[in-house]
């Protein structure tokens, strides 16, 4: 399991399909994404198998796969915001595998930090959502990165002792 | 052909967010309001009944914590402005519209449009090894869902630990899963095509 582009096309519908089937409804908008587990988890595994180029493919998986969930199940409006957003979860989460120690959290928080962040900003200039609807999400996709980072991580763990 | 239908429904969703979402009909409140009652019909229309009240129980709740943040905001009287609520309310109307337009306009297009669509060989070759395993990842995920929840490890445990271990668990089967029948069928497309390229 070496060829990255393999890689990255079987995690973007990995994260896809995850994102469309497994959803815990949230009491604002939509619902808890265990598909932010798979983001993370395919960041990293995309960074550990093309160090240096990993973020690249990582984009395409983590981002694509999102945005494609996003498509196929009805929220198409989010889907521009979506890539963005997850994205930058995914594309820190590669490099946060070539780090060690603190620096190896700090990508990861960064990626999580991006998401909220980037959901915030793209809401907030949607005239359609503004800063009332941007407000009303902040919480639940600061859960949803936490989440995310640390089911991501340990997966990942899981995932190379498999493979050892 | 199919060129010419996806650029007439990208031109509609182009008109439809510079007239009602960035445009002059954004504040007109009874316009988006007919609007509104016109996509709800035409998506009961367009799929069911029970995807018009999935939309709706989607829709419903984000429209009250937007509506409840522009009152609390408007309480505060939060940078100086005093239209909080009333921003709010036209949002309420603006965001289920766009939304359910977004969401009938692009079922048009279909799978077949976009192998149709005139696009370089090597990303059509990539977007039908993503149709495949899509298809088959939709029906392993299942069954892995299925077959990992029967774990006697995992039987009737509900806690958050267990629901990580689990969901991981479902990733790198999936992910492994995919890996080796992406692998495959690429090496049958791409035999396909050596084929056929000597047989014409």
């Amino acid at each position: 399991m070496k060829n990255a582009k393999t890689a990255c096309i079987a995690l973007l519908v990995v994260v896809c399909l995850i994102t469309l089937f497994i959803r815990i409804p949230l009491p604002s908008r939509g619902y808890f994404n265990v598909g932010d587990i798979a983001v993370v988890f395919s960041g990293l595994v995309l960074g550990f198998l093309a160090p240096g180029r990993g973020w690249l493919w990582a984009i395409a998986a983590g981002g694509v796969g999102s945005a494609l969930a996003d498509i196929l199940g009805g929220f198409a409006m989010f889907a521009p915001l979506t890539f963005v957003a997850k994205s930058l979860e995914a594309g820190f989460a590669a490099l946060a595998v070539s780090r060690s120690g603190f620096g190896h959290y700090l990508f990861l928080g960064l990626g999580g930090l991006g998401m909220v962040g980037g959901y915030f900003i793209g809401e907030v200039m949607m005239p359609n959502i503004g800063f009332q609807g941007a407000a009303a999400e902040l919480l639940p996709n600061i859960i949803q990165a936490v989440g995310g980072a640390v089911g991501g991580r340990l997966t990942f763990a899981a995932y190379q002792r498999v493979m050892k | 052909m199919v060129t010419a239908k996806i650029i007439g429904l990208f031109a509609s969703i182009i008109l439809f967010f510079w007239l009602f979402v960035f445009g002059p009909w954004y504040e007109a409140a009874t316009l988006q309001g007919v609007l509104l009652g016109l996509l709800l019909v035409w998506n009961t229309r367009k799929f069911s009944r029970a995807d018009t009240i999935a939309a709706a129980k989607f829709l419903g709740p984000f429209v009250f914590m937007l509506v409840l943040f522009g009152a609390i905001f408007q309480f505060f009287e939060l940078m100086g402005r005093t239209d909080w609520i009333q921003d709010s309310l036209i949002k309420g109307l603006v965001f289920p519209n766009s939304f359910l337009f977004l969401k009938i306009v692009l079922s048009y297009i279909t799978y077949r449009d976009l192998i149709l669509f005139p696009m370089p060989s090597e990303l059509r070759t990539t977007l039908i090894i993503i149709k495949a395993a899509l298809a088959k990842g939709g029906r392993a995920l299942r069954r892995f869902k299925q077959d990992i929840e029967d774990f006697p490890h995992f039987h009737g445990k509900k806690t958050i630990r267990v629901r990580l271990q689990m969901y991981g668990s479902l990733i790198i089967a999936a992910y492994m899963f995919l890996y080796y029948e992406i692998e495959t069928i690429t090496l049958v497309l791409a035999n396909k095509q050596r084929h056929l390229r000597r047989d014409t």
